[in-house]
C-alpha cells in the first residue's frame, strides 16, 4: 500500500466518522425537540377576589420567540407577565407566567350561583409582536366578587386568610388578603348581620415535595359536611388528603366542639404517575361546615403543585406529544 | 521572503487573529482571505493544490464579505446560542473549505519542496503541519455537532482544546509559509551571490 493510498484512506475514515457525527447529533436533536411550543395541562382554581394564577410554557431552546405576556379574552384585568428570564433544559426552556387577581377588579354583577368561570384557551403574546390562541388546560375562575360585595368588607374571605403557596423550592407563608386559606359564609344572612365565624384561621403551610396543611380553631360547636375540589377525580390516588381534629382523623359527617383545632394535610403524589407527573395543579380544598342554627360556612386550603421538570419527564412528555403529533 | 508568501502568511495571520473593538472587526477575514488569494496566485511554480486552496480561500472571502458589511457576527462557540440548521450547516461548511485552503498551501509547499533539491527537511515538515491542522480539523469537525445534544459543561473544555490546538496548527502553518518563502528567496538569489551561500542559508533554516 503506498502513501497515497494510505492518505486515501485516512481521509475517507475521517470524512465518514464526520458524516456520521453530524447525521447521528441532528438526529438526536430532532428526536428531543417539541413539535410545538405551547401551556402545560393546568388544573387551576382561583377566585375572582384576589388570588393568583401561575402558568407555565414550554418551548424549544432553539424557539427565538419568547413569550412576554397573556391575557384571558372576558377578563382583560386577569393580566399575566412573564416572572422570570425562564429555566433552561437541555432542548427546552420553561417560561413561569403570573397573574396576581387583583380583588377589586371582580365583577361584582356575576354571581356565584352561575357557576365558575372555565378557561380552556388563553391569548399568548410573543416577542416578536405576534400573539396566538393556545389550549391551556383548564382554569376554574369562582366568581367570589359578588359575594364578597354582599358582606361589604366585613371580612369574611379576607379577614384572617394567608397565601399558603409552593414555588417549587422554598415554602412561604404570606399573611395578606389574596384570598388562599380563607374563612367565608356561603348562608343567606351573610348580608344582614356581622360575620361572626365559628372558627380562626389558625396556621398554614407548604413544603417542596408536594404536602401542606391548614389549620383552623373551632369556636363554636360545628358539623364538618364536606370538602369539595374539583380536581380531587382528576387527581385520584395521586392527591393524599385527611383531616383530623385535635390528631384524631375525621370522617365526613364531623361534629367539632369548641377549642378543638381542625387541620386539612395533603401531599401530592405525582412523581408516581406518568400520566400527570408535567401537569401543573391549584387545588381549592373547600371544606363546608354546618352550624346548630343551619348556617353554612366554608373553609378554603389551597394546595399547588408545579411539576419539578427532569431532564426525564421532559423527555417522556416531548415524546408523547410526538406520537401524538405523529 | 518572496512577497507572494509574506502575502499568504500575512493573510493566515490576520484570518487566524480576531482583534475587535467592541463589535468592530480591526483585523477582518475578509482582507486576510484576499492576501492568501492573491499570495497564492503569485507563487511560482503553481500546482493543483495551490489551485485547490485559492479556489478555498476565495470561497471564504465570498462567506466572510457578510461580515465585513456589519452582517451577523462569527460564531462564538464558548457562548453557544441557539442556531438553525442553515448556521450549523454554514459553520460545518466553512471549516471544511478552511481546511482544504490550509491543505492547498501546506501540500502545495510539500509538493514543490519535493521537486527541489535539498528540500526535504521543508517538505517534511510542511507534512507534518498538515496532519496537525487535518487533526484538529477533524476532531473539531467531529466535535460541533454534540454541541447539540452534550451538556455545555462538557462540551466546553473539548472545544477550548480544540480551538486551542487549531490555533497552534494555524501558527504552524505561517511558520511553514514563511521557511518556504525565504527558501525562494534563497533560489532567486542563487544567481547573483552563488550556489555556495544558498547552501548555508538553507543549511540554516
Amino acid at each position: 500500500m503506498n502513501a497515497r493510498m494510505k492518505a486515501g484512506i485516512v481521509y475517507a475514515v475521517a470524512a465518514a466518522v464526520i458524516i456520521a457525527s453530524w447525521i447521528g447529533n441532528a438526529a438526536v436533536y430532532r428526536h428531543n425537540q417539541l413539535p410545538e411550543a405551547g401551556f402545560l395541562q393546568h388544573y387551576i382554581e382561583a377566585t375572582d377576589n384576589g388570588g393568583h394564577i401561575e402558568l407555565l410554557y414550554l418551548a424549544n431552546r432553539s424557539d427565538p420567540r419568547r413569550i412576554v405576556g397573556v391575557t384571558i379574552e372576558g377578563l382583560p384585568w386577569v393580566k399575566f407577565q412573564a416572572s422570570s428570564g425562564g429555566n433552561e433544559m437541555r432542548y427546552q426552556r420553561v417560561e413561569e407566567l403570573m397573574a396576581i387577581i387583583d380583588p377589586r377588579q371582580g365583577q361584582p354583577g356575576e354571581a356565584e350561583e352561575d357557576g365558575p368561570l372555565v378557561i380552556r384557551e388563553v391569548t399568548a403574546h410573543y416577542s416578536d409582536g405576534t400573539s396566538e390562541r393556545k389550549n391551556v388546560g383548564e382554569i376554574r375562575l369562582y366568581r367570589e366578587a359578588a359575594r364578597a360585595e354582599s358582606e361589604d368588607g366585613e371580612g369574611a374571605a379576607g379577614a384572617e386568610n394567608a397565601v399558603v403557596s409552593k414555588d417549587g423550592n422554598t415554602d412561604r407563608i404570606e399573611d395578606g388578603n389574596t384570598g388562599a386559606d380563607t374563612g367565608g359564609n356561603t348562608g343567606t344572612s351573610a348580608g344582614t348581620e356581622a360575620v361572626d365565624r365559628p372558627f380562626s384561621f389558625g396556621s398554614g403551610g407548604s413544603s417542596s415535595d408536594g404536602a401542606g396543611h391548614g389549620t383552623i380553631a373551632i369556636q363554636r360547636p360545628i358539623t364538618w359536611t364536606d370538602v369539595y375540589s374539583a380536581w380531587l377525580p382528576v387527581l385520584g390516588d395521586a392527591f393524599e388528603w385527611q383531616v383530623s381534629a385535635d390528631s384524631e382523623q375525621l370522617e365526613l359527617p364531623a361534629d367539632l366542639d369548641a377549642h378543638q383545632s381542625l387541620t386539612l394535610k395533603y401531599q401530592f403524589r405525582l412523581d408516581d404517575h406518568p400520566a400527570h407527573d408535567m401537569d401543573v395543579f391549584q387545588l381549592i380544598m373547600r371544606m363546608s361546615f354546618r352550624e346548630r342554627n343551619d348556617q353554612i360556612w366554608d373553609y378554603s386550603v389551597y394546595a399547588a403543585y408545579k411539576p419539578r421538570m427532569t431532564e426525564a419527564q421532559v423527555r417522556a412528555y416531548v415524546q408523547g406529544k410526538r406520537r401524538e403529533r405523529a | 521572503m518572496r512577497p507572494a508568501y509574506s502575502r499568504i502568511a500575512w493573510g493566515l495571520a490576520l484570518e487566524l487573529i480576531d482583534f475587535r473593538i467592541q463589535s468592530f472587526d480591526v483585523l477582518p477575514d475578509a482582507l486576510g482571505y484576499l492576501l492568501i488569494m492573491i499570495g497564492l496566485a503569485g507563487v511560482q511554480p503553481r500546482n493543483g493544490r495551490f489551485v485547490a486552496g485559492w479556489i478555498a480561500a476565495c470561497a471564504l472571502l465570498i462567506e466572510s464579505l457578510p461580515r465585513l458589511a456589519g452582517g451577523p457576527p462569527i460564531i462564538n462557540l464558548l457562548q453557544p446560542q441557539p442556531l438553525d440548521s442553515s448556521q450549523w450547516l454554514m459553520m460545518g461548511g466553512t471549516a471544511i473549505v478552511e481546511t482544504i485552503m490550509l491543505y492547498g498551501i501546506c501540500v502545495g509547499i510539500r509538493g514543490q519542496a519535493l521537486s527541489e533539491k535539498g528540500q526535504a527537511g521543508l517538505a517534511h515538515s510542511a507534512l507534518r503541519t498538515w496532519q496537525a491542522v487535518f487533526g484538529f480539523g477533524t476532531a473539531m469537525l467531529i466535535a460541533l455537532p454534540f454541541m447539540l445534544n452534550a451538556d455545555r459543561s462538557t462540551t466546553t473544555p473539548w472545544l477550548v482544546l480544540l480551538s486551542l490546538g487549531a490555533f497552534i496548527a494555524g501558527l504552524s502553518v505561517i511558520v511553514l509559509v514563511r521557511k518556504a518563502g525565504k527558501r525562494r528567496a534563497a533560489d532567486e538569489d542563487e544567481g547573483e551571490e552563488g550556489a555556495d551561500l544558498t547552501t548555508e542559508r538553507v543549511t540554516e533554516e
